[in-house]
């Protein structure tokens, strides 16, 4: 009988295409991979190459060796110090554990990328339809995951080696971040066949993050603890020990291993996952929501731009309350150093003399750094206005009777006052923190660092006002808002160290910020800086309503 | 009759691109007009210049006899609009999109709302990113019509809904227009148009190049001629005003001809054929469909 009606018998191929999808993955991708590893390249060449300059002699490392090791906040946030008196020591303490976050949450945006948002957008629908393997798309989002992690550590060591560090403990630091980085792309290569949605996805992979720093983090400062560590990979890899490799032999690589063992049964998880679900479904299915909204007569606009950025408020409120709590608890130890470091002390708490004013000078630094962290929130809260209006949803509004004016405040009240609001409770938490480790020596209340905090709040207008006027004027270039930022960071707190010149100082903000500190504080600048930052916020909203929407 | 809609000499300009260029279109209250035109030919740009999210380079518009740009809120109470592309706020429900367009327009009608709902099948317990192309646009139309607007603008609004809820809101327009509301509808779906349309207009490159009831587009226009033949008249071919002649052999003997004839002179090309032995006859009224390709014709 002829067989020419039967099935062609392919054998089964569930990786093909593998190829093709990984490579244009990774070319999608690429500028989404460079920054964070930009990012952590700085970090730690910056952290290598300026140790030299901060703690020039042996007095100064001393000291800081011993405030880092009797304060337990710095524990909690960085790990335990195995040796501060070189720079590679230094580097590794300091850049450890935020470098492995950095690498974590590149890995969990990454996959999700790859996988979960490209079924949410039906990118991924396409790819599907076309020859390629069922496990393809998993497969090659994993891959590119894999190629981006050994660009991280390859870039990192190379260029700490290229600053002057040994091989050994370089390289060890470098495969250090591309191993958490690979666990992570397991977790969200998981995380993205349970929910439902990239958010959903985005949402448990960085909580796994965060709930697995802090358990290091609390192995690390509990005395006795260190058994703890086993419950999390950052625990694990704090066995690494890469400065064990300028001492000989003592390489500890059992972690790195159990690392890259956990990376790979968490991938073949997702696979096993991911062969057992539908396309464009997770595990969880999406919860039905509420069927209306009651809203008030009026209060509309309002309720809109607060319900897009509730989430962002509460993150953002939530990581300020833990923040500022740390920051309060390292106070106690701050005054001591810099009785003892005058580097130190000429950067956080300039122009002090017994240790008591020091602390409170170097509140008053820590509520500036705290500005500088609110002004990011401010900036990003600001641009909500403008994303609304690139992903062409405002459209839709404004088809109503909703006037631009009253968009513009909209997102302009919450731009202004939730950051204001979040920096105010920092200050707060500081004051309490430490007036309960004592920091303080009595005369400095927690009623002096909310003052302290409110007398910033102009500076921190000024940058959101100007992000607010640049989406009025000239959308294009509302990274400028970013870039004041960054500048505004650079002069205030590098600046005193640098020995920037006055005329560079007064460029920022906060340099007109006056410390309550002072007999008689001159509360002219804060006042000129509020009427400048409202201005600005005024004149975004006059442009706006004058510009065509996009 | 009075204008609802009314633009003189509308210009926008995009960089050195002319998206309107000396716009005249007039909309007359309680019919449904037609606005056809392919992508990219200023429809888009026309109705965000009157929803007052373009400021006009030069000309006049008058929206409900205000200025669609500086009266925007007091104009926008009166007015609903269903954009062709609908995006949704990914976190809100269907159900609270619509309730929060009704509450920044100033009012919805609860029960059109429920009705509009249940005919249209929309689940009001979804989230804006879970939705589908169709289901997106559902939202975005229960939200217009259930409004208490007099002028509905939609673009293109049955992009992605499938034939049965096509048919289902082509109903609800009519509805809509008995209730003496105005319809702008811009759409490239000649079906659609022919169907609701009292009148259309047709835009190409910026510009409206007709305007009327569909008998008044088709009268200036051309008749669609196919018939066979015994043979071919002497001299058929230079007849006045018959053009685009196609000849072809029938097997067995004769000849088939289409050709498109002005619609003056199909008498006289009807009475040179009948000279020769007619077999059979078809001349076609233009459709929508070639009165707009006609348009686009003589561009080319």
């Amino acid at each position: 009988m002829p067989s020419h009606g039967a099935p062609v018998r392919e054998r089964a191929r569930p990786l093909a295409g593998f190829g093709i999808l990984t490579i244009s993955g990774l070319r999608q991708n690429v500028f989404f991979v460079l920054p964070w590893i930009a990012f952590v390249v700085l970090l730690t060449v910056g952290s290598f190459a300026a140790y030299g300059g901060v703690f020039p002699d042996a007095r100064a490392r001393a000291a800081f060796e011993a405030a880092v090791g009797s304060n337990p906040a710095f524990t909690l946030l960085l790990g335990p110090a195995v040796s501060l008196s070189d720079a590679t020591g230094f580097t590794i303490w300091r850049t450890f554990t935020l470098g492995s976050i950095t690498a974590a949450m590149m890995s969990v945006l990454l996959v999700t990328r790859l996988t979960r948002a490209a079924e949410e957008t039906g990118r991924a629908e396409l790819v599907a339809a076309s020859p390629v393997g069922r496990s393809s798309r998993l497969a090659s989002a994993l891959a590119v995951a894999v190629l981006a992690n050994a660009l991280f550590t390859l870039i990192t060591a190379g260029m700490l080696e290229a600053a002057g560090m040994t091989p050994g403990p370089a390289w060890l630091l470098g495969a250090t971040y591309g191993l958490i980085g690979l666990a992570f792309a397991g977790v969200s290569a998981v995380t993205a066949q349970v929910g439902s949605y990239s958010r959903t996805a985005n949402a448990m992979g960085l909580s796994a993050l965060g709930a697995l720093y802090l358990i290091r983090g609390f192995a690390d400062s509990t005395p006795g603890g260190e058994w703890i560590r086993w419950f999390s990979p950052f625990g694990w890899l704090q066995w690494v020990n890469p400065l064990g490799a300028t001492v000989g032999p003592v390489i500890n690589a059992g972690p790195l291993l159990l690392t890259a063992i956990l990376s790979l049964l968490l991938w073949a998880g997702a696979f096993w996952l991911s062969a057992n679900r539908d396309f464009g479904t997770g595990l969880l299915p999406p919860r039905p929501g509420p069927t209306s909204w009651r809203i008030s007569r009026g209060g509309a606009p309002f309720a809109l731009a607060f319900r897009l950025q509730r989430s962002a408020v509460i993150t953002w409120a939530v990581a300020f309350v833990v923040l500022s709590a740390v920051f309060g608890m390292i106070t106690s130890t701050m005054g001591d150093l810099f009785a003892q470091d005058p580097t130190l002390a000429k950067m956080f708490a300039a122009g002090a003399a017994t240790p008591g004013a020091m602390t409170a000078a170097y509140v008053v630094t820590l509520i500036t750094v705290l500005a500088i962290i609110a002004t990011a929130f401010g900036i990003q809260s600001a641009l909500r206005l403008y994303s609304e209006e690139a992903d062409d949803r405002v459209e839709l509004a404004l088809s109503t009777a909703l006037s631009k004016w009253r968009l513009y405040a909209s997102h302009a009240v919450i731009a202004v006052v939730a950051p204001a609001a979040i920096l105010l409770m920092g200050c707060l938490m500081v004051g309490i923190t430490a007036t309960l480790t004592h920091a303080t020596d009595g005369t400095r209340t927690t009623a002096d660092v909310l003052r302290q905090g409110l007398l910033t709040l102009p500076a921190l207008w000024v940058i959101t006002g100007l992000t607010l006027a640049l989406v009025g004027l000239v959308p294009q270039l509302r990274i400028l808002g970013w870039i004041a930022l960054v500048v505004e960071f650079t002069i205030t707190l590098l600046g005193p160290l640098l020995n920037l010149p006055d005329w560079a100082l007064r460029a920022s903000p906060l340099y007109w910020v006056p410390s309550v500190n002072l007999a008689s504080p001159d509360y002219l600048p804060p006042v000129l800086l509020a009427v400048g930052a409202f201005a600005l916020v005024g004149l975004g909203a006059l442009a706006y309503r004058r510009r065509d929407i996009r | 009759m009075n204008s609802v809609i009314s633009t003189r000499g509308l210009v926008k300009r995009f960089g050195r691109f002319t998206a309107l260029n000396g716009l005249d279109l007039e909309v007359e209250q309680g019919e449904v007009h037609g606005f056809l035109g392919p992508n990219g030919s200023g429809k888009s740009t026309t109705i965000r210049v009157l929803l007052g999210l373009l400021k006009a380079d030069a000309g006049d518009a008058t929206l409900l006899g205000g200025d669609p740009w500086r009266d925007v809120v007091t104009l926008h109470r009166r007015i609903a609009y269903v954009p062709g592309d609908v995006t949704l706020w990914p976190t809100l429900t269907g159900g609270a999109t619509i309730d929060l367009l009704g509450r920044l327009r100033g009012g919805l009608d609860e029960m059109r709302r429920k009705d509009l709902m249940e005919k249209f099948e929309l689940d009001p317990s979804k989230r804006g990113r879970a939705y589908s192309k169709g289901n997106r646009q559902k939202v975005a139309i229960v939200a217009a019509l259930s409004s208490r607007a007099e002028l509905l603008i939609l673009d293109e609004p049955t992009s992605g809904l499938d034939p049965l809820m096509e048919d289902l809101f082509r109903r609800e327009i009519l509805a809509e227009k008995q209730q003496g509301r105005t319809i702008l509808l811009s759409s490239h779906i000649m079906s659609e148009v022919e169907a609701l349309a009292d009148r259309m207009s047709i835009i190409r490159a910026g510009r409206i190049v007709d305007t009327g009831s569909l008998a008044d587009l088709r009268s200036q226009t051309q008749t669609a001629l196919t018939a066979e033949l015994d043979s071919l008249p002497a001299g058929f071919d230079g007849l006045t005003g018959v053009t685009d002649l196609v000849t072809s052999e029938i097997p067995g003997g004769g000849i088939r001809i289409t050709c498109i004839i002005k619609s003056d002179d199909v008498g006289a090309a009807v009475t040179a054929l009948g000279s020769v032995g007619i077999r059979t006859l078809s001349a076609a009224p233009p459709s929508l469909e070639n009165v707009f390709l006609q348009h686009y014709r003589e561009a080319v």
